[in-house]
């Protein structure tokens, strides 16, 4: 059994969206504005014909035109295929699978749109073609569900350093060496170190758009999903915990070793670093996410909806490449050559 | 008497393992065991040695990497032992480096007071000749006078043309003036000619030298001294102009001028030097040196410096600017990377230490035996050796008699 939530205007029964520009659900026909943190009106639960197909999708019905919606048993969040309705399936977002905070989109289809284009601005290898493939309408505004640790470090660090000095000794050159052994201990914190916890989503990709600001977090709603898209978090707690801890570890290693610079060298010879985990948090986070087929290769973009970091690998013209490399070759070998010609003649 | 001290210094020298003694010399200043100065050198300072005690009554005495505990014992009793001068200095440096230095004469105290400055000069040249040479020069200039520098003329430096001697006419003098004046702007180092009756009792490249560096003169550049009375001439060179014209490339362009010195022609001359010295410079900003081991440039065998070593280094850097394009572009179509830190994540001000030690656990101490180069290089007569002037910068030069 499961619920589906639809987004209607209180005043025009019209479909309500979330803004971006002033962080509101907006009805486009009406212009009326609602707060997504207190937004309770015109809620229209449903208790739909639940079935399975292929054991693969859940099949709901859309409560505006009667279309049949196939969700995925992740999908959190969705629009209906045929009258693009937003809608928000409740056993998804409750429950165990509440999510306690969510960082609203700050940029919009139009922004992402844009940043996109800047992306595959002035990259001179980018084939001529994969302009055309791009379309650029399918960019989709999805919340990637997060796991999020705060931890503390307490660490002591051992380190092998030496010193040189050297001098002359009349015809001598004489070099001392002194061998140190240095300890560091001490703690360090982090918060809201987050990690991909959705198995759909590429984990390169999403840590590429890092970093997100938990600051920007507001108390979960399911408001917040009108227009976007959302999957509830599919990957383990505790996995995703490790994960957190050892860039916890990384980045405290880099801090103490930044406490040994005034030696000539410096190897690290033990360590004892504890993570203490405090605060771990489910939330969601935004991205605009957009896949390009290319030459039967698929290119995944992807920018932070809060900060509006674009990232994306973008595929190389090898001939182009070839040409380029041989035209800077062969200009600059025969410009320096005819310089050096009459250079050489005086 | 003058043989019996000369054979008392070379037994002292014998007698302490100095073995370099050449059978022609009548007269040693200078004790060494071969190893730090070349034959050439040798000569050359020793030779040097003599003429300063010949003429200045000054004689100067060294002994370089003497077998001895305390040098400056050994000093005094080289300078009881030595000598006939009125004015005698004594530099003694023992094998482990340090060194004794024993003055005798009316300006002993003077030599004392600038004892350091002295050693210094000495320490601190980069061979053992320049050392040798820059202290003996440095204590000629204490003993024979300390307002050594102020004896050149001051004059302006556009003034490219400076005839103390009188020996061009008016007419002559302004065509040169207007001539060097040309070459030291057209190629940014300046060319300058100097005639002097005398040089006061200075050494003619001092001489040269002062005047080039005490008259605001371009950091590059090189100035002909012609001295009436001893009929000699000096070419000193400064900065680029060190590089340009070696000792053998001077000689190359005096050799030219050198009918028109002997006959008096000097307009003539100092016009020849000036069609030379532009010609070489702009064969030297092309890196086509005259030196003894290169041909004097004809016009044919330029070409010949165009080879596939041009084109080598052509492509070379091409393919380096071909790796360093591609690095960049390739560079630009990449940006997802896995984040293996949490540093943007870290606690504002929450980094605490609070167990810091660096404990020293063992020192080692390496010696390796590397003794200064000594300039062999000078010995074969390539390049231009170059001393430093009492202003303190760097001269080359090469001089001679008309």
């Amino acid at each position: 059994m499961s619920e589906l939530k639809t987004f209607k205007c209180p005043n025009c029964d019209g479909r309500l969206e979330f803004d971006t520009e002033s962080q509101q659900l907006k009805c486009p026909y009406c212009d009326g504005k609602f707060d997504p943190a207190v937004f309770d009106e015109g809620q229209d639960y449903v208790v739909n014909n639940e079935k399975w197909d292929d054991g693969q999708y859940l099949v709901y019905s859309c409560k505006s035109c009667g279309g049949t919606i196939m969700a995925d048993e992740d999908t959190a969040a969705d629009s209906c295929p045929y009258c693009g309705n937003p809608i928000v399936v409740k056993g998804n977002v409750s429950g165990d699978y509440k999510p306690k905070k969510i960082i609203p989109f700050k940029y919009d289809k139009e922004q992402a749109k844009e940043e996109f284009k800047k992306h595959l601005h002035g990259k001179i290898l980018l084939p001529k073609a994969f302009r055309n493939e791009a379309t650029f309408d399918e960019i989709k505004g999805i919340y990637v569900p997060f796991w999020v640790f705060d931890g503390t470090a307490n660490a002591q660090m051992w380190y092998n350093a030496t010193r040189r000095h050297s001098w002359r000794e009349g015809d001598y050159d004489v070099t001392e060496t002194e061998f140190y052994k240095l300890y560091r201990s001490g703690r360090v914190s982090f918060e809201s170190v987050p990690v991909n916890a959705s198995a759909k989503m590429d984990t390169t990709l999403v840590e590429s758009v890092e970093p997100f600001d938990y600051k920007e977090a507001k108390d979960f709603s399911d408001n917040y999903f009108a227009g976007f898209y959302a999957d509830r978090y599919s990957k383990d707690v505790d996995d995703s915990r490790k994960l957190a801890n050892s860039r916890i570890i990384n980045s405290t290693e880099s801090m103490f070793a930044s406490t040994t610079t005034n030696f000539d060298t410096c190897t690290p010879a033990a360590r004892d670093i504890r993570v203490y985990n405090g605060k771990q948090e489910y939330v969601m986070y935004p991205m605009w996410l957009l896949n390009v087929k290319y030459k039967d290769k698929n290119y995944a973009f992807a920018m932070n909806g809060e900060t509006g970091k674009f990232i994306g690998d973008l595929p190389i013209d090898e001939m182009k490449y070839r040409f380029i490399m041989l035209s800077i070759f062969v200009i600059v070998t025969l410009v320096l050559t005819v310089i050096q010609f009459f250079a050489t003649r005086g | 008497m003058k043989k019996i001290i000369t054979i008392l210094f070379t037994l002292l020298l014998l007698s302490v393992g100095i073995t370099r003694i050449s059978a022609d010399e009548e007269h040693i200043f200078l004790g060494e065991n071969g190893y730090f100065l070349t034959e050439d050198e040798y000569r050359e300072l020793n030779d040097d040695l003599r003429y300063i005690e010949d003429n200045y009554d000054i004689g100067i005495y060294f002994g370089i990497g003497i077998e001895t505990n305390d040098a400056q014992s050994y000093a005094y009793e080289i300078m009881q032992r030595t000598g006939y001068a009125p004015e005698k200095v004594v530099l003694i440096v023992d094998d482990k480096g340090s060194y004794g230095l024993v003055a005798e004469g009316s300006c002993a105290n003077l030599i004392y007071a600038e004892e350091t400055d002295l050693w210094t000069k000495y320490a601190l040249a980069t061979t053992y000749y320049d050392g040798i040479r820059d202290f003996y020069q440095a204590c000629v200039r204490i003993i024979n006078g300390q307002v050594y520098h102020t004896n050149v003329p001051q004059v302006s430096n556009e003034v490219k043309i400076y005839d103390a001697a009188n020996l061009l006419t008016d007419v002559q003098r302004n065509d040169l003036q207007v001539r060097l004046k040309k070459i030291s702007d057209e190629q940014n180092m300046d060319v300058v000619v100097v005639t002097a009756d005398a040089t006061d009792g200075m050494w003619i490249n001092d001489y040269a030298d002062d005047f080039y560096d005490y008259n605001g003169y371009k950091d590059d550049g090189l100035l002909l001294l012609l001295v009436m009375d001893d009929r000699s001439w000096y070419v000193s060179t400064k900065g680029k102009g060190i590089d340009y014209f070696t000792d053998y490339g001077i000689d190359c362009i005096v050799d030219d001028m050198m009918d028109d010195l002997a006959d008096g022609n000097y307009y003539e001359a100092f016009m020849t030097f000036a069609d030379e010295t532009e010609s070489y410079i702009i064969d030297g900003k092309n890196g086509n040196i005259i030196d003894n081991n290169t041909d004097p440039p004809i016009p044919t065998k330029k070409e010949k410096h165009f080879g596939a070593l041009n084109v080598g280094i052509s492509s070379f850097v091409a393919a380096l600017s071909s790796l360093f394009s591609s690095l960049f572009l390739r560079g630009q179509m990449k940006s997802t990377k896995r984040q293996h830190f949490a540093n943007s994540y870290l606690v504002q001000n929450s980094f605490h230490l609070n167990g810091y030690s660096d404990y020293l656990v063992d020192r080692k101490i390496s010696r390796h035996y590397n003794p200064p180069q000594t300039n062999t290089s000078s010995g074969s007569g390539g390049g231009s050796i170059t001393h430093t002037s009492s202003s303190g910068s760097s001269h080359g030069g090469h001089g001679g008699h008309f």
